[in-house]
This record gives C-alpha cells, structure tokens and sequence, in this order.
C-alpha cells in the first residue's frame, strides 16, 4: 500500500466542507478515487452510496475522455457535482432538482481551491 | 425519409442555433451511432462516451435522487453533455463556451422530437433480445 507524503488535518477539511453547506446543498463529501469515504459534512444517510457510485462513474468517463475537471449529474429529484483533487474525489450534493448548477459547479470548484494544495501533495 | 435521417436534419437544424455548440450525437447504449452533426474528427469519442453513459446512468438513478436525465463534463478544451433518452443517448459536444443552459432547455423537445425513433430502436433491441 503506497505510504502517504504528508498529514492531512481532517477537522481542518470538514469545517471547509461544512462552511459550503448553506442552503439548498445536502451534503459534501471527499472520498478516495475507490469511493472510501474520508470525510462528510451536512446529510450523511447516504454517503457511502454517493461516494461508491460517483467515484466509479468518474472513473468510468475518465477512462474514456481526458482532462474532465468537473461532472454535474442531474437527476429527477436532485443534483451532484463532482471533482478531483489529486487521488481524492470531491461531491457536492442538493436534493433539491433546482438547485442551480452553476452555483454547485461554483461551490466545488472554491472548495478545491481550498484543499488543492494540501490534498494533492498527501500521495 | 427515414426516422434517422428525419433525426439527422432536425439535429443539424437545432445546432445552428446553440452558441458553442461543435456537434451533436445520436446512438444506442451500446455506443452504435445513428446520427450526428458534425463529421469533424474531434478530440471526443461520442460512441465511448456514448456507452459509458449508458452504465453511468443507470448507476447514477441508484443514488435515491429519482431516475438519471443528464450528465455533463466539463473537461480542458470541450464541454460534453448527455442526455438519457433510454435505449438513445444523445450527446452534445461544445467548447469551453458552450451554453450549457441552453442545451438544458432543448433537451425536452429534442426528446419529443426524437420519441418515434426511440420507440423503434427499443422494439428492435426487445425483439433481438
């Protein structure tokens, strides 16, 4: 199993995470590029299931199409906005299907701003 | 006509009219192409993207978010959205300026404009099956 470079100060990263949890948005969650789940903010009844799927379907597209920096799948009763930051997977989620996606593509993308530079230098 | 090359024309006509917009794909889930805009070779396979979807879809209407519609990617020099129209997916391929609003507003009537066709590629894939 390949050692981390460096330390990651998780309660540093929620309160980050939790900051972009205003109204309309669900949960956050940062997850590995197998969909382990590291760290959430918001509603948690599905995490792991969020975090499985989006980290294959990520997989799945990134197998097929370079330099994808972010996803939006929309479905019938919400949103989800996905993006990476080195070997982690960052998912912003509304389960409100109006929730305007040009402010969840807003919001992931200040996020990883956020945590790049820290994140991307754990592996 | 044909229901592809009447879905071929309609297409052609509806990309005209989207800013950004380089092409636009109709295939099975299997990633079959049954139509498309533009016969530019982009740096985009629309028929790998196309069966990708198909998966990706189904697994996304696992999400307890109701049933998948579309998935868009933003990527370095093109934006690619998906829209579901099971057994077709339709895909619109723009550059970094597309007007992804847009595409989200035709979507419906490309569906409805499209629904024929669909209906005859769901009987041939029921009747194959």
């Amino acid at each position: 199993m390949e050692e981390p470079k460096a330390f990651v100060n998780w309660q540093a990263v929620q309160k980050i995470l939790e900051k972009e949890n205003t109204k309309g948005v669900s949960s956050t969650l940062l997850f590995n590029d197998k969909g382990a789940l590291l760290t959430s903010a918001g509603d948690v009844s599905h995490e792991q299931i969020i975090s499985a799927i989006m980290a294959n379907i990520w997989k799945s597209y990134t197998e097929v199409q370079s330099n994808i920096h972010f996803m939006l799948v929309d479905c019938e009763e919400g949103i989800l906005g996905v993006s990476s930051i080195g070997r982690f997977r960052l998912c912003m989620h509304s389960k409100n299907y109006d929730f305007p996606p040009g402010l969840l593509k807003a919001k992931v993308e200040r996020i990883v701003a956020k945590l790049d530079k820290s994140l991307s230098s754990v592996f | 006509m044909s229901l592809v090359d009447a879905a071929e024309t309609y297409l052609n006509s509806l990309a005209e009219g989207i800013p950004g917009l380089l092409a636009i794909n109709l295939a099975d889930r299997d990633g079959l192409t049954l139509a498309r805009t533009s016969k530019k070779d982009m740096k985009v396979n629309s028929s790998k993207l196309s069966a990708v979807f198909s998966t990706a879809s189904e697994q996304a209407s696992k999400l307890n978010l109701g049933q998948n519609s579309s998935i868009t990617l933003f990527c370095k020099d093109f934006v690619i959205v998906q829209a579901a129209h099971s057994p077709l997916v339709v895909t619109f391929i723009g550059t970094e300026s597309l007007n992804v609003g847009m595409v989200s507003k035709v979507i419906p009537k490309v569906r409805n404009k499209l629904e024929k066709l669909r209906e005859k590629v769901d009987e041939i894939i029921v009747a194959t099956s």
